[in-house]
């Protein structure tokens, strides 16, 4: 007994120990001993032929500002933003929209057009000078090749088998972005008391399509898997022409649409957009930054890929094309 | 036409750079062994054997042997040049001397140096015992440093760490390390805190060749790093090449260990037991047959799974049992036998794995009453009993053996071949079971049971041959030359899944997986260390490799050179240059050191590595000290690195496309100083060093293109290490580290992001580039202390040790973390620097005995 009882105290006072070491051997504040980064202008615009021309100014965060989320949210209404459209030297001036301290919108009345070189400038008080330069890409030329449709896994869905061709320029380097949106019919009925149809009202809306696809096209990119075991990744619906560079490319995609009495896809609208490098490099790297860890013991982090000079955003382009298919 | 002729000439210009070196080498090797041979006007005769431990029989490696002759013949009574060498990994010497009486001076640190007066007529050979110097009779008179890594060899940026020094360290978790104490060295970084992991010169963990007994060894860490495989006792010596690397090494960029064992005490029967705070450990060493045949056997295995039983114990209850624990094992074997003075043949074996599992069962029980849901019957009442079994396993190691056969083909010429197979595995495997019993009260049973196994296995494996022979023409020149030959296989990993159920009437099974490779790696070499004039020693090599997989052939030439100055006798200039290939690269994540970490061969995407170093210092030797200020300059080609945000987890499926190649370079300056022998051993080492990396091709673009420190650039790195015997009964060893902090990337700004700026309320961590951060700088000091007792029979040796004596907490990570306050009576958060710590004050003990 006596021996069992001096075994159970060494137990207790070795498990204690380690308990007082393990908890002792932890996470703790420390001194911040890094050069503090002057916060920068934070600067966005996407230009594309037919929209009015327009950029977004805002100010960055320290990374310990007690309240930066407010901080990445302020416009900086001083601010002087100027843009310089090919090879001109006259400057396009902007105004602010709105007068609170979130306003960030800058705006110019002018429609960018294809193929143009523009160069933003920003400037305010406290913060360095940016830049930043992008070219309007041309029209994607492309074209539904086929489309048919099969019914769905459930009745009210069928699945629309759609091929899509792309005839690709040559001479550079082209980067695109697909987007499906489809247009339906909503019949929406009124019961009486007595249960019969009193009303029957028919309303039209749209919706965008989360498209997939087989093609290597659209499985680029960084795949992940454990152990042999792969884990799924969304697709991507954004891609570069490295596969098919100067030539037309076909690719099969395909999406459910709405498909019973009550609503009906009657329509689908296919955008395929001619993104300008920058604008590619900064939603391939954002969606990275997305899927992975902030912090990691297995991974580097995700830097988002910027083209504003000394300040962080991105002023890129993008020209649409569109074909609407009807289904009805 | 002019496209072709371009492509075939950009194929053929390793071959013809590796044939160019190669005539240039023979030329002058050749040359300069005939010019020494017709400048000889004294009759030679050539004196080998070898040199061991009177003791224990253990051959020598390193031991130094002078001779002084008096000319016989023309010239009688002449005194002649001393002649010097020293022994090779098999305790081997061969000397070229003038005929006539010669006296032979054989001398190595921790031993009573021997003299040997002889009247040399033809080629002889003669065995030297050396006996072991007792620091408390008599301080031996430390000879100067006579071994090739000394003033007087041409050998640079390599150190010898004698194990006895190395045993003596200050053990983390009383376990003491080969490569912890190589992290001690100057030029040689540890990654995070307790990794044994070795960043040599800016170089990667995976450009290190770390061999045991010639063989290499895959993934040699046991728990996720923080132990290495080496188990001191079965070692004799180990040898860190940080450059300079002798031709006879390649196939890694940054560094060579080379272990060798123990090949165990042909006179008698003696060994070792020790039990300390997570391991135990054994070594018995002894003649199969006095004089002629010896083996070694070392094993040691942990017990942390038993350790952690009792908190299990306390845990578990009726319904929910929880089992698992930790532990690994290695065993070191080595059978030598010795023919005759001219053959011995020896087979050595290690295995070792590490194994984590856990268990876990539950139970439930659970009674259905009809009434209670409002309806009207009992007939669905029933009683449910469940059962589920959820285990796992991960098991990981290495398993390396080898046969040996050492011959000496004739006096001058020294033959060594060796079979080898080397393989690392890992299995994982996941189990899971439930069982259900559903009685109702009509009586009615349902019963149903399902099973689900994953296991996951991969696996490399080498079989290897070499060939090598050295060859002592002369007492100017020492020729070693050879070939290698390795086939590798890698099985990246293999998945297998089976499933059933009875209650679906389910059951499969199938199994899928990476591709299996072979490749094929084979590579000549030749060197010869030529002493031109007293002053002036050249060594001069040519190592030709060629790497064939998937119908792709790599060859590349790796010219070695290096040259010492003799500038008074005990202080040289030495300057060196050397190229390395390396084929294979290690997937790992950045922090860790997993099993799941990977071998990967070269694609026809990913190129080969390549490597040239650059260095040039100043030897000095004083009594028992050793001093050496070197510096360097080194490039490194098509290095791969990880894409921002891949990571890895035991699988190769797809990595080419995680990764992106680039290059690095690095440079610096290395203090050191050693003392081997006396009451007092120890070294201080002092760096100055910088690593960059650069990854600006298209479609291998990191960090923008733009230069940024590589993971583990650390300005500043001292290392101290002392052991004082203050008596035959105690002594006492002390390690200070210190270091700059190791590199991060730690985001310095926020801005609002989203689809251009849209996306409110997601504010995006900016960094400005890759590792632009330091974290706080590394500092602990460790203390260790032995008591001896002498027994009649044996010596009971107790150690204690302390790691992080004073408690300094050491970043293993640092992050941005929110800090919660409480300030004016509520609770508010701040974003604040993080450091995370693991390792505090350790102390721990130790019990050996030796008899």
């Amino acid at each position: 007994m006596k021996i069992f009882d001096c075994m159970k105290h060494i137990i207790k006072a070795s498990v204690t120990a380690a308990a007082i070491i393990s908890l002792s051997a932890c996470e703790k504040e420390i001194k911040f001993t890094g050069r503090q980064q002057e916060t920068s202008i934070v600067m966005f615009s996407l230009a594309s032929p037919g929209d009015e021309l327009s950029v977004s100014i805002r100010q960055s965060a320290f990374i310990l500002d007690k309240e930066w989320w407010e901080t990445i949210e302020k416009g900086i209404p001083g601010a002087k933003v100027n843009a310089f459209i090919g090879n001109s030297t006259e400057p396009l001036p902007f105004t602010l929209s709105g007068n609170d301290r979130n306003s960030a919108l800058f705006t110019s009345g002018y429609q960018p057009k294809p193929g143009e070189k523009i160069r933003i400038e920003a400037e305010a008080d406290g913060f360095k000078n940016v830049y930043a330069e992008t070219e309007i890409p041309l029209e994607p030329v492309f074209g539904v090749e086929s489309i048919r449709t099969e019914k769905g896994e459930t009745d009210s869905e069928a699945v629309v088998y759609m091929k899509i061709r792309i005839d690709d320029p040559d001479g550079k380097k082209n980067f695109y972005r697909l987007n499906i949106s489809q247009t339906y019919r909503h019949e929406g009925t009124i019961w009486t008391s007595d249960g019969k149809i009193s009303t029957q009202e028919i309303s039209y809306g749209s919706s965008p399509v989360a498209f997939y696809s087989n093609d290597p096209l659209f499985q680029d990119g960084i795949t992940d898997s454990i152990f042999g075991i792969e884990v799924e990744k969304e697709l991507k619906n954004y891609f570069t022409d490295s596969r098919f560079d100067g030539d037309s490319y076909s690719f099969e995609i395909y999406f459910p649409v709405y498909d019973d009495d009550y609503m009906k896809t009657v329509s689908i609208d296919i955008k395929l957009e001619a993104l300008s490098k920058e604008y590619y490099e900064y939603i391939a790297s954002l969606d990275a930054y997305y899927e992975s860890d902030d912090f990691s013991l297995f991974s580097e982090p995700v830097q988002v890929i910027c083209n504003v000079k000394n300040g962080i955003g991105c002023c890129g382009a993008s020209t649409p094309s569109e074909i609407s298919v009807t289904l009805e | 036409m002019n496209l072709t002729r371009k492509t075939s000439y950009k194929s053929r210009r390793p071959m013809m750079r590796t044939a160019a070196l190669a005539v240039l080498f023979l030329t002058i090797t050749f040359g300069s062994i005939a010019y020494g041979q017709q400048k000889t006007s004294t009759k030679k005769a050539t004196v080998s054997g070898h040199i061991v431990d009177a003791k224990s029989g253990e051959p020598l490696i390193g031991a130094a042997i002078l001779s002084e002759t008096k000319a016989s013949g023309p010239g009688n009574g002449r005194k002649v040049s001393p002649a010097g060498t020293v022994t090779n990994n098999f305790g081997f010497y061969s000397i070229s001397i003038s005929e006539g009486k010669a006296t032979l001076r054989c001398s190595y640190i921790g031993y009573q140096d021997m003299t040997i007066d002889t009247d040399i007529q033809k080629d002889t050979t003669i065995n030297i015992k050396l006996e072991q110097s007792d620091l408390f009779l008599n301080e031996a008179v430390v000879t100067s440093s006579r071994n090739e890594t000394g003033v007087r060899g041409t050998q640079m940026s390599a150190i010898d760490v004698p194990i006895n020094q190395i045993k003596n360290i200050p053990a983390f978790a009383g376990e003491v390390d080969v490569l912890k104490a190589i992290q001690l060295l100057p030029g040689v970084q540890s990654g995070t805190e307790g990794s044994a992991g070795l960043y040599v010169r800016g170089g990667g963990p995976d450009e290190n060749l770390l061999m045991i007994d010639g063989i290499p060894l895959y993934n040699v860490s046991h728990m996720f790093g923080f132990f290495s495989v080496f188990n001191a006792d079965a070692i004799k010596n180990v040898t860190l090449y940080k450059g300079d690397f002798p031709a006879r090494f390649g196939g890694h960029l940054s560094s060579v260990v080379d272990v060798r064992m123990n090949d165990g005490n042909d006179q008698s029967w003696h060994g070792s037991a020790s039990i300390g705070l997570i391991s135990a450990k054994v070594n018995v060493e002894g003649p199969i047959v006095k004089g002629k045949t010896s083996f070694n056997v070392s094993a040691r295995r942990t017990y942390m799974d038993l350790l952690l039983q009792p908190a299990l114990w306390i845990v578990n209850e009726k319904d929910e049992k929880y089992g698992g624990g930790y532990d690994f094992y290695d065993i070191n074997a080595k059978v030598t036998h010795k023919f005759s003075d001219k053959d011995r043949l020896s087979l050595s074996f290690y295995m070792g794995d590490d194994n984590a599992h856990f268990k876990m069962r539950t139970k439930d029980d659970y009674v259905y009453n009809g009434y209670e849901y409002g309806g009207s019957v009992q007939e669905d009442s029933y009683q449910e009993h469940s059962q589920q079994n959820l285990k796992g396993r991960w098991r990981w190691g290495n398993m390396v053996t080898a046969l040996r056969w050492n011959h000496v083909i004739t006096p001058k010429l020294y033959l060594n071949t060796t079979a080898s197979y080397t393989r690392y595995r890992q299995r994982l495997g996941v189990g899971y079971e439930e069982k259900e019993e559903r009685t109702y009260i009509t009586g009615t049973v349902d019963s149903n049971e399902s099973k689900m196994d994953v296991d996951y296995n991969s696996n490399i494996g080498d079989l290897s041959g070499n060939v090598d022979l050295e060859y002592i023409p002369n007492t100017r020149h020492s020729v070693k030359f050879g070939g290698q030959y390795t086939w590798h296989a890698f099985n990246p990993g293999v998945n297998s899944m089976s499933a059933s159920d009875t209650s679906e009437e389910m059951n499969f099974s199938y199994s899928y997986g990476d591709r299996k490779v072979d490749a094929h790696e084979a590579a000549i070499y030749g060197e010869d260390n030529w002493t031109a004039t007293r002053w002036l020693k050249i060594n001069y090599g040519l190592r030709a490799s060629l790497y064939s997989i998937d119908g792709k052939t790599w060859l590349s030439a790796e010219p070695r050179l290096s040259a010492r100055a003799l500038i008074i006798d005990d202080l040289s200039f030495k300057a060196s240059y050397s190229e390395m290939s390396q084929y294979v690269h290690m997937l790992s994540n950045s922090s860790l050191t997993l099993p799941s970490d990977l071998w990967v061969p070269v694609t026809k995407d990913i190129r080969p590595m390549r490597s040239r170093q650059v260095a040039a210092g100043f030897f000095y030797t004083l009594g028992a000290f050793d001093f050496s200020v070197e510096g360097y300059w080194k490039t490194m080609d098509n290095i791969i690195e990880y894409k921002d945000g891949a990571s890895f987890l035991g699988s190769t499926t797809g990595w080419e496309e995680k990764v992106c190649m680039g290059r690095g370079w690095s440079y610096g300056l290395e203090f050191f100083v050693q003392k081997k022998f006396g009451k007092t051993t120890g070294w201080v080492g002092y760096t100055l060093a910088k690593a960059m990396r650069r990854f600006d091709k298209k479609g291998n673009m990191l960090n923008n293109g733009l230069p940024f420190p590589a993971k583990y650039d650390r300005r500043h790195d001292l290392n101290i290490t002392v052991t004082h015997a203050f008596s035959k009964k105690f002594d006492l060893s002390a390690t200070f580290v210190f270091s700059s902090g190791n590199c991060g990337t730690l985001a310095m700004q926020k801005f609002l992001g989203g689809d251009m700026g849209e996306d409110f309320g997601a504010g995006i961590n900016y960094y400005e580039h890759r590792n632009n951060y330091r974290m706080p700088p590394y500092h602990r000091l460790d203390i260790g202390m032995n008591f001896y007792r002498f027994h009649k029979r044996g010596t009971g040796i107790w150690n204690i040790s302390i790691y992080n004596a004073y408690c300094h907490m050491n970043p293993f990570i640092v992050y941005v973390g929110d800090e919660t306050e409480y300030v004016n009576g509520e609770y508010t958060s701040r974003p604040a620097v993080k450091q995370m710590s693991i390792f505090p004050i350790i102390p721990t003990f130790s019990y050996t005995y030796r008899f």
